[in-house]
């Protein structure tokens, strides 16, 4: 973003407006509640009218909890949470998000409608219908793994509905490339024992992916905590005798 | 044709008189008989083979068809017709004129009846049976009745003939004995029947008529001149009958929660298929839209002959009022979308989390279903279930200061929610049923051996003591595992000690 003549400028906003990766004029994108997270993206966050995908770790819940904590901060409005489990997922069909644990990360579960489809044909449709559907906060897709085709029609029914769209995808080595605005892979990391002013929270967040490329020359990798008393994200400093966080 | 006639079924011992007409009774015969008996007694007699099922469905017709005067028209056993005509003889002109036309009528068919008019159904009963030759059909109201009542023989209690007979060997034969009887020893030798027979024929007890079939209130149907096949048609047909509903709908100011289309096809066989919505709904497209849903579990073999919607349930329709609130066009779509979820998942697969009062964790959150509108059982929180959250308004929408203002993140500050609001810490996925682990150094969960960096705990949960299945009391722990994984693991406070996966915390 080196153009001194101010029109380009103009031109490069606009046609990225268009294409999705910066929320329109007069719109803000959802905070991410990290101001270095946040400026990794070009829409300054996560854009409405657009799916973002975040990979879990197989058995870990750090990346449920990264999404619940940037749930958190949506405007007052009903989530659709929709979950599907494979039936090769190494958890099976039992586990469910619990209502205390999102409220431990700020999200009220009494805000979720929770669906459990039977299968990925119907989770597909649930959330292409909710997308579409103008009166939600947000719409989960969790565990659904979208073919190209499905993919392409998710982020369709997003850009229809303006709607933000998050598929927590199933744990897979190398997930097949999407058109989805942004990828995201976190994995939990150790903290400190509760006793030893520690026991919160931590992930490992990497930023695989951002259409419009936002994070050339900057870190795409951040060790984040959350904050149980402030109810807030915030950097991780690196453990003493832990693996070291590319913290900034 | 002459000569007496008496329709026979098998019975016991043979083939048995069923029925006879008025020759039969003269010649000496009784429905019971054996047939050679009765051939012995009356050489002439023609006997016929009876239908007692189609007797039975003549007479369900025949009530149907005497809701011509009053809706709450029934069959009375297998002979009788009960017709409660309170509040509808003035559109004959009073009870005598009902029952002249309503004889009229039947003479006309060609069927001999017997009528009476009473204040109960017990009474009329025994009346039109029972009374004497010379007594007019219509019995006086209130106490004035007994007079006639009282004097009728004992058979118009409509008893069992056992009974009738012992009654019968202690001196009892008319209704007036049985009435001026101390009632308790007579419950302890005869039981309570006969009393209660007499308490519903005075109008001492109830006796309320139950109508041969509850005119359905929201019903539509189409009959097909050609049985329909195709998707299209059956999708046009079913447009038609919404519309017809919703005309009748709109007029009463009400919008369906429940449908149900039943498809009769040709080989007689129907397929019914049913929706319910969150609200009151009658627009025929929205209502269409949620069938097409359902559309491939009808299976319409060599077609459909006729197609029949009912309402099963209706409420109050406050529809589009509702929708000029703030917001309320966002919520309306919501309602829409989770109608179509519910109608294509089912009913059990779209919930909404609800905190319940109690200690076990797996019960703490309760899925209510959306179409209910209210929780099943021992829920202690308000079930306020249709109340979402105020939908996103524009206040999301920060007023530009500049043509092209750099993106301004927004984020309300996050709190605690209150209602889910928990002591210890506790796991983000909920595994249930519990997985069973073993725990030394490290964990054993399903082959693999985890080491655990460390472990945090206990919280001792009891079981609800006011609940009558208790389970062992638990402590909970929660562990680091040296991945960085931190996983919710109980052990049971009993003999056996086991431990169990419960959650992954975040």
């Amino acid at each position: 973003m080196t153009d001194t003549i101010p029109t380009i400028a103009a031109l490069r906003e606009r046609l990225s407006i268009m294409d999705r990766v910066r929320p329109p004029k007069g719109c803000a994108a959802l905070s991410l509640g990290l101001a270095c997270l946040d400026a990794a993206l070009p829409g300054g966050g996560l854009v409405r009218g657009g799916v973002h995908e975040f990979l879990p770790a197989p058995a870990d819940a750090g990346c449920h909890g990264f999404v619940a904590s940037i749930l958190s901060g949506l405007p007052p409005g009903p989530i659709l949470w929709c979950r599907y489990r494979d039936k090769g997922d190494p958890l099976g069909l039992a586990e469910m998000p619990y209502g205390p644990g999102l409220a431990a990360l700020g999200l009220d579960a009494g805000r979720l409608i929770l669906i459990r489809p039977d299968n990925a044909d119907d989770a597909l449709w649930a959330l292409e219908e909710a997308l579409r559907c103008p009166g939600l906060a947000a719409v989960v897709g969790d565990g659904v793994m979208p073919g190209p085709v499905a993919g392409r029609r998710l982020q369709l029914a997003a850009e229809d509905g303006q709607t933000l769209g998050i598929l927590i995808l199933p744990p897979l080595g190398r997930p097949p490339p999407s058109t989805s605005l942004t990828r995201w892979h976190v994995t939990s990391q150790g903290d400190r024992p509760a006793h030893e002013d520690g026991g919160r929270p931590r992930w490992l967040v990497s930023l695989l992916r951002a259409r419009g490329g936002g994070s050339q020359g900057r870190a795409s990798r951040w060790e984040v905590v959350w904050d149980d008393t402030a109810f807030r994200l915030r950097l991780a400093l690196p453990l003493a005798d832990g693996p070291v966080a590319a913290a900034e | 044709m002459s000569g007496p006639l008496a329709l026979t079924l098998a019975g016991q011992g043979g083939i048995r008189l069923y029925a006879v007409d008025a020759l039969a009774t003269a010649d000496g015969l009784r429905p019971g008989m054996l047939l050679a008996d009765a051939r012995a007694l009356s050489p002439d007699l023609i006997a016929m083979p009876a239908n007692p099922a189609a007797d039975r469905a003549a007479l369900a017709r025949l009530a149907i068809w005497a809701q011509r005067y009053t809706p709450q028209a029934a069959t009375d056993g297998t002979d009788g017709l009960i017709l409660d005509i309170t509040g509808c003889t003035h559109l004959l002109g009073g009870e005598e004129r009902l029952l002249t036309d309503l004889a009229d009528r039947l003479g006309r068919a060609g069927l001999t009846c017997r009528l009476a008019v009473g204040d109960t159904g017990a009474a009329a009963w025994g009346w039109a049976r029972h009374r004497s030759a010379t007594a007019g059909p219509v019995l006086p109201t209130g106490t004035r009745s007994w007079v006639s009542l009282l004097s009728l023989p004992l058979a118009a209690l409509r008893l069992d003939e056992g009974v009738c007979k012992d009654l019968a060997r202690v001196g009892l034969r008319s209704v007036g004995d049985l009435q001026r009887q101390p009632r308790a020893p007579l419950a302890a030798r005869f039981g309570t029947g006969p009393l209660r027979r007499l308490d519903r024929m005075l109008g001492v007890a109830a006796d309320p008529v139950v109508p041969e079939m509850a005119t359905p209130g929201w019903q539509v149907h189409r009959a097909f001149a050609d049985p329909i096949m195709t998707r299209d048609a059956i999708e046009t047909a079913l447009l038609m009958l919404l519309r017809d509903l919703s005309i009748r709908l709109e007029a009463a100011g009400r919008g369906v929660r429940r449908l149900r289309l039943t498809c009769l096809r040709t080989d007689t066989t129907a397929q019914n298929i049913s929706i319910g919505t969150a609200r009151p709904v009658r627009d025929p497209q929205g209502l269409l839209n949620l069938f097409r849903e359902r559309f491939d579990k009808i299976d319409p073999g060599f077609g459909i002959e006729m197609m029949e919607l009912t309402a099963t349930g209706t409420d109050s329709f406050t529809g589009e009022q509702a929708g000029l609130a703030v917001g309320g066009g966002d919520a309306f779509a919501v309602m829409g979308l989770l109608d179509r979820l519910v109608n294509r998942l089912g009913e059990d697969q779209v919930g909404h989390p609800l905190p319940r009062d109690t200690h076990r964790p797996e019960q703490v959150m309760e899925l209510v279903r959306e179409v209910e509108g209210k929780t099943d059982t021992g829920t202690l929180c308000s079930p306020t279930l249709r109340k979402l959250p105020a939908c996103r308004t524009a206040a999301d929408a920060t007023t530009p200061t500049s043509p092209w203002p750099k993106p301004q993140p927004t984020r309300p500050l996050p709190a605690r929610p209150r209602t889910w609001a928990m002591e210890g810490p506790r796991p983000l996925l909920l595994l249930h049923p519990p997985e069973p682990v073993q725990v030394g150094s490290g964990l054993s969960w399903r082959g693999h051996y985890l080491p655990i960096d460390w472990l945090e705990g206990p919280e001792r949960i009891r079981p609800d003591w006011w609940r009558a299945r208790i389970g062992p009391t638990r402590d909970y722990y929660r562990a680091q595992l040296a991945d960085g994984r931190r996983l919710w693991l109980f052990r049971t406070v009993d003999d056996r000690g086991a431990w169990y996966l419960h959650g992954l915390c975040a």
